[in-house]
C-alpha cells in the first residue's frame, strides 16, 4: 500500500514537472512579453556574448520604464537568454528549439550560426534578429526570417584599404586568415577585392586552422613578404592571440583588422604588454558609441561604461536597441505572440524612438531595407598610453567604394 | 627553412611534454587520459590567478604546477582507480573527467580568454634570419629540463625502476611486492607536473581559456601513437617529428592544413610501423 502511494506521488511529481517544463512561461497575451536571445556567452566568441547581454539588459530596463502598448494594454519585455557556447550547430540549435517549441517566444535575437538555424526556421518560422554577424557572403540570403541590425562586411572593409593607402602610406599588405572561420574568410575575400580596387599589393596571404593555438607558420609567411601592413581576418578572440604572437615575433608595423577589439578585451587577452602590442593598430567596422557624434550613442556609452566598467563595442549599441525594435514591431503588428505578423511589421517600422545606434533610415524612414538595418562605418585607431580608441575615419560605402569619408581631428585625449 | 625548423622544434617540444604525461599514464595504467587537458587548463588558471594576485611569476608557476600535480592525482584516486579492472570504461571516464575539469574552469573563471604574463614576454632572440620569442624559448628550455629530469627519475631511481616494472608486467610487479596503488598515483603525479609545466610554458604564447588544451591534446595523442604507446622516448621523438612535419607542411604547402599533416604522418607511420616509432610487444615506460 505504502509503495503504491509512493509510486502515485512520484508519478504526480513527474507529471507536474513535465507539464511545467513543457509549457510556455507566460500566457500568449501576458502583460510581460517574453522574447529569446541566443548568445555566445562562453567559448571562442565569449568576447561578444556577455557584452551583448549587458546591453540587452540595459535596453530592456529602459524600455520597461515606460513600457509599450499592444492591443490597448501596457506591456513590458523580458528576455530569455541561452548560451550557444560558441557552438551554434549543436548547443545553439538545441537552444533555438527550446525557445521556439517550449517557451514559444515570438522573436529571437542572436549572434552567430545563421546557417545552422535555417532548418529549424523552415519547420517553425520565427523572426530572428541578428545583432552581430556581418560575414560575407551575407546571412540574409539564407532565410526570409532573418534580419540583420548592422552593416555587413562590404560596408566597412573597403574603408580599411582606403585609410591604409591614404593615411598609412600602405602599398602592400599581408593577410592572415583563420581558415574555417566564416567571418574571417569573408573578410579576406573583401580585403583582396578592395586591395585590387585601391592598387594595394597583397604581399602574402597566409592561413592557420581555426583550432590552432600556435600561429608561427602563418606569421612567418606573412612577415617574410615584408608588407607595409598586416591585416588579421577573424573575430576578436581569434585575432588577439595572433596579434600577440605577431608582435612577439618582432613585427612592429601597422596591424589592421575588423574585429571590434575594445581596451578591456585587449587587456584581458594580451596581458600587461597590451598597450605596446596594440600600438599602430587600426580597426574598421561599425561606428562605436564612444566615438559617435550622436548624443544618444554618447549617452549610452557613458551609461554602459559606468554600469559595467567596460568599454562599449559597436555591438553593444545594436543589442541595446533590440528591445525597442521588437516593441515597435509588436505595436505595429498589434500582437505579442504571432511571429508572422511581427516579422511583417519588422519590415515596415521606422527607426524606433529610444534607439541609440544612429541608424541610417532607408526609403520612407524605414529601419530595415531588405531586412538590413545599418549604421555608418568607421576606422578607429588605438591611443597608446590612454586605454582608448579614437575615430580615424568615418565613412559610408556605396557600390564597393568609400563615399563621404571624414577624418576627425586627433582626439585621443 | 631555418625559421620553419625552429617553429617546428618549438611545437615539437610542446607536443612532447604533453604526450609524455599521456604515455606515462597509459604505460602504467592503460588509460587514455583525456582529462590531461583539464589538468593543463586548471594549472594555467591557477598560475594566472596567483600572478594576478601579485605573486612573482616563478611562485605563481610553482603554484600552477602543484595544482596540476594535485588535480592529476585526484583524477586517479577518485575515478581511474575504480575502473582499473574495466579498461573498456576508461575512455568514457576520461572524457567525462575532461568535461568536468573544463567546466569547473568555465564556472570559476568564465569563458573569456586571459593573458598569462611572464618576465620574458618582451624578449626576442635573433640569430641570423631566425627569430624566437622569449616565451617560446622558455617552453623549449622547460621541456628539455623536465624531460631530462624524468629520464633520470625513470632510469636512476628505485621509484622509476618500480614504475617501469609495473608498466612491463603489472601482475609480476605486484607479486614482487611493488605497491601498485602508489605507482599509479606516482604516474599521475608526474603526468600532472608535466601538464603544469606545459601550461605555464604554453599559456603565455596563447591565452588561458577553458578549452586552451583541446587542440594540443589531440596532437599529443597523435604523438603518443606515433612514438609507440607507453614509450616515453618514443613520445619525445614523435613530438619533434610531428612538430617539424607540421612546420614543413605549413611552410611549403599550406598553414591552413597544419593539423592535417600530422594525421597524414600518423596514417603513414601506422601503415609502415603499426607499433609506432619505438614499437615493442610489451607496455613500457622508458
Amino acid at each position: 500500500m505504502r509503495s503504491r502511494s509512493a509510486a502515485a506521488l512520484v508519478a504526480a511529481a513527474v507529471l507536474t514537472a513535465t507539464t511545467a517544463c513543457g509549457s510556455p512561461s507566460g500566457s500568449p497575451d501576458s502583460d510581460v512579453v517574453k522574447v529569446g536571445a541566443i548568445l555566445s556567452l562562453s567559448g571562442i566568441y565569449a568576447t561578444l556574448g556577455p557584452a551583448q547581454k549587458n546591453a540587452l539588459q540595459m535596453g530592456v530596463e529602459e524600455l520597461n520604464r515606460t513600457g509599450f502598448t499592444v492591443g490597448g494594454r501596457k506591456r513590458t519585455l523580458e528576455i530569455s537568454y541561452a548560451d550557444d557556447r560558441s557552438d551554434a550547430a549543436t548547443t545553439g540549435v538545441t537552444a533555438l528549439r527550446e525557445l521556439v517549441q517550449s517557451q514559444k517566444v515570438p522573436v529571437i535575437a542572436y549572434g552567430l550560426g545563421s546557417d545552422t538555424y535555417v532548418p529549424q526556421l523552415q519547420r517553425q518560422p520565427v523572426p530572428m534578429v541578428n545583432m552581430l554577424d556581418s560575414s560575407y557572403p551575407g546571412i540574409l540570403g539564407l532565410s526570409d526570417h532573418l534580419f540583420l541590425t548592422r552593416g555587413a562586411s562590404p560596408t566597412y572593409v573597403p574603408g580599411c584599404l582606403y585609410y591604409a593607402k591614404r593615411k598609412l602610406g600602405t602599398t602592400s599588405i599581408s593577410v592572415i586568415t583563420a581558415k574555417g572561420e566564416p567571418y574571417g574568410e569573408g573578410l579576406t575575400q573583401l580585403v583582396t577585392k578592395s586591395a585590387q580596387a585601391e592598387g594595394v599589393r597583397i604581399a602574402a596571404n597566409s592561413e592557420f586552422p581555426l583550432s590552432s593555438t600556435d600561429y608561427s607558420n602563418a606569421i612567418s609567411a606573412a612577415v617574410a613578404a615584408k608588407p607595409d601592413a598586416v591585416y588579421l581576418s577573424s573575430v576578436t578572440a581569434v585575432i588577439l592571440p595572433v596579434l600577440k604572437q605577431l608582435r612577439q615575433s618582432g613585427y612592429t608595423g601597422p596591424v589592421i583588422h575588423s574585429a571590434g577589439v575594445n581596451p578591456n578585451q585587449a587587456k584581458a587577452i594580451l596581458g600587461a604588454q597590451y598597450d605596446s602590442i596594440m600600438k599602430d593598430n587600426y580597426d574598421c567596422a561599425g561606428t562605436l558609441p564612444t566615438t559617435s557624434q550622436d548624443p544618444a550613442a554618447q549617452a549610452f556609452a557613458k551609461d554602459y561604461q559606468q554600469r559595467y566598467d567596460e568599454y562599449p563595442q559597436d555591438l553593444t549599441m545594436w543589442a541595446h536597441d533590440f528591445p525597442f525594435i521588437v516593441a515597435a514591431a509588436m505595436t505595429k503588428a498589434d500582437t505579442v505572440s504571432d511571429p508572422a505578423k511581427i516579422e511583417q511589421a519588422l519590415k515596415e517600422i521606422d527607426v524606433p524612438q529610444g534607439t541609440v545606434s544612429g541608424w541610417l533610415p532607408g526609403d520612407g524612414g524605414r529601419l530595415f531595407t531588405d531586412r538590413n538595418a545599418r549604421t555608418a562605418s568607421e576606422v578607429t585607431a588605438w591611443c597608446p598610453g590612454q586605454d582608448t580608441l579614437r575615430s580615424a575615419m568615418v565613412f559610408d560605402v556605396k557600390d564597393d567604394a568609400v563615399v563621404d569619408p571624414t577624418f576627425p581631428q586627433e582626439t585621443c585625449g | 627553412m631555418s625559421q620553419v625548423l625552429v617553429n617546428g622544434v618549438f611545437l615539437g617540444c610542446l607536443f612532447a611534454v604533453v604526450a609524455v604525461g599521456l604515455t606515462l599514464v597509459y604505460g602504467v595504467m592503460e588509460v587514455p587520459n583525456f582529462a590531461h587537458a583539464g589538468v593543463i587548463v586548471l594549472s594555467a588558471y591557477t598560475t594566472w590567478s596567483a600572478s594576478a594576485a601579485g605573486l612573482p611569476f616563478a611562485l605563481a608557476a610553482l603554484a600552477g604546477i602543484a595544482c596540476g600535480a594535485l588535480v592529476s592525482v585526484l583524477t586517479e584516486v577518485l575515478a581511474y582507480r575504480w575502473i582499473i579492472d574495466r579498461p573498456a570504461a576508461a575512455p568514457a571516464v576520461a572524457l567525462g573527467l575532461m568535461l568536468i575539469l573544463q567546466n569547473v574552469a568555465l564556472r570559476l573563471y568564465g569563458g573569456e580568454g586571459r593573458s598569462l604574463d611572464t618576465p620574458y614576454d618582451r624578449v626576442l632572440l635573433r640569430l641570423g634570419g631566425v627569430s624566437l620569442s622569449g616565451v617560446k624559448a622558455a617552453l623549449v628550455v622547460l621541456a628539455v629540463v623536465s624531460l631530462l629530469a624524468l629520464h633520470l627519475l625513470l632510469s636512476r631511481t628505485s621509484l622509476g625502476r618500480a614504475m617501469r616494472a609495473v608498466a612491463q608486467d603489472r601482475e609480476a610487479a605486484a607479486i614482487l611486492g611493488i605497491p601498485m596503488r602508489r605507482q599509479y598515483a606516482l604516474a599521475f603525479l608526474i603526468a600532472g607536473v608535466l601538464g603544469g609545466v606545459a601550461a605555464i610554458a604554453y599559456a603565455p604564447t596563447f591565452q588561458v581559456s577553458p578549452y586552451m588544451a583541446d587542440e594540443v591534446l589531440l596532437s599529443a595523442f597523435v604523438v603518443v601513437v606515433l612514438g609507440g604507446l607507453g614509450s616515453v622516448w618514443g613520445a619525445v621523438a614523435g613530438g619533434l617529428v610531428l612538430g617539424v612535419v607540421e612546420g614543413l607542411g605549413s611552410a611549403y604547402l599550406s598553414p591552413a592544413y597544419q593539423s592535417a599533416f600530422g594525421f597524414l604522418l600518423l596514417v603513414s607511420i601506422l601503415v609502415l610501423r603499426p607499433g609506432g616509432l619505438r614499437s615493442t610487444n610489451a607496455r613500457r615506460v622508458a
